[in-house]
């Protein structure tokens, strides 16, 4: 925690709404990237990132410093993107996805259309991998692969030992390489 | 040739092999064509994986979250101070630990003493105090929180091992009204 920071931290601690304003301006977006990572909807994520402000709102006093204020915010947006995951059932969650475009990288600027029909079907696929995962192990993976956390963060936010998300991050790899190997071979 | 295992294929590809490991698993590449295909293959997958791009968000995204959310806030409510135990007593390398250590014996002892007068076996119930002792002590070493739920729950769960190996203790309520019913 920087000095900045920790001052902001104390100020909203004694219920300075301003300061908590300014937690809430600077961690939005990073909040956002990781609910939209977990439930991979925008209306999803929105929902997630109210949820961690008012968390964290609430649960301020219990916060001690001993991660990054970012950390914290990341650690409560991925449990309130997992209770959410576990509270729907996977399929809705794949048509929500289906229904709402995401954005693929496509390696030219102005892909043509087979291109664009490859990357549609490709997104298809991912969103049908990543559908299959439970939300640890999506989580597991989502954090380990796509946010780059260690795994001592991972097992903190998940409340799991180091090897028991080993595992989860393994079983998600494992099945998403089940469903896009064949894909990758034939784009290679 | 033993190919690699897919987990620590797996392992290696998110860069979460231990250094011999991975060094191992170097060595083994360089030799192996099926073993480089299959990594080949997993970082491709990986790769696909980590295409979904997330949707931008403007500068001005942080406002916007805290109009929505700020009328949902709830009033402040002072947060209710933790039970700490003082950095003086807390400290493993000064007079904390010899003070704990006087603590846990005599714990120890009075429990002994208590416990005895209802039991002929002391022994058995110093052994079911000496991991709970050992918890705080270890607690302390490592600089962890010792809370008011762990000492009340400690001689919740000894009373629990006491009534159900050893039945109740003569004034219990129940036992008396099993007396009760034997004399009728």
């Amino acid at each position: 925690v920087t000095e900045d920071e920790a001052a902001i931290l104390a100020s909203a601690r004694a219920g300075d709404r301003e300061a908590f304003r300014t937690i809430v301006e600077r961690h939005s977006q990073g909040v956002f990237r990781v609910a939209f990572r977990l439930t991979r909807t925008e209306q999803d994520a929105e929902d997630v990132v109210q949820e961690t402000f008012l968390k964290a709102y609430t649960e301020l006093g219990r916060f001690e410093g001993r991660a990054a204020l970012g950390t914290w915010l990341h650690r409560i947006a991925a449990n309130c993107a997992i209770d959410l995951m576990r509270r729907r059932s996977l399929k809705r969650v794949h048509d929500a996805a289906e229904a709402e475009p995401i954005v693929m990288r496509l390696p030219t600027p102005t892909p043509g259309p087979d291109r664009q029909t490859e990357g549609r079907e490709m997104r298809h696929h991912i969103d049908a991998a990543l559908a299959d995962l439970t939300p640890l192990e999506r989580a597991a993976f989502t954090l380990r692969h796509l946010e780059e956390r260690t795994i001592d963060e991972i097992c903190a936010t998940l409340g799991q030992t180091p090897t028991a998300t080993r595992h989860s991050i393994f079983r998600a790899v494992a099945k998403m390489r089940r469903v896009l190997a064949p894909l990758v071979r034939v784009h290679s | 040739m033993t190919h690699i295992a897919e987990e620590r294929l797996v392992a290696y590809a998110l860069d979460d092999a231990a250094p011999e490991d991975r060094a191992a698993i170097e060595a083994h590449l360089r030799q192996c064509v099926a073993c480089r295909d299959a990594r080949d293959e997993l970082h491709r997958v990986l790769a696909a994986a980590a295409s979904i791009e997330v949707p931008a968000r403007g500068s001005d995204y942080g406002a916007q979250v805290w109009a929505r959310l700020a009328p949902h806030l709830p009033a402040w409510r002072h947060p209710r101070r933790r039970f700490e135990v003082p950095r003086w007593l807390a400290n493993p390398a000064g007079a904390g630990s010899l003070i704990w250590a006087a603590a846990a014996v005599l714990l120890i002892a009075v429990s002994a003493f208590v416990i005895g007068r209802w039991s002929a076996s002391v022994t058995s119930y110093v052994m079911l105090l000496i991991p709970l002792v050992t918890v705080v002590l270890g607690a302390q070493l490592d600089n962890e929180v010792v809370t008011p739920a762990y000492f009340i729950g400690g001689p919740l769960v000894l009373a629990g091992v006491y009534l159900g190996a050893f039945g109740m203790p003569r004034w219990s309520p129940v036992r008396m009204r099993g007396r009760e019913s034997e004399t009728a």
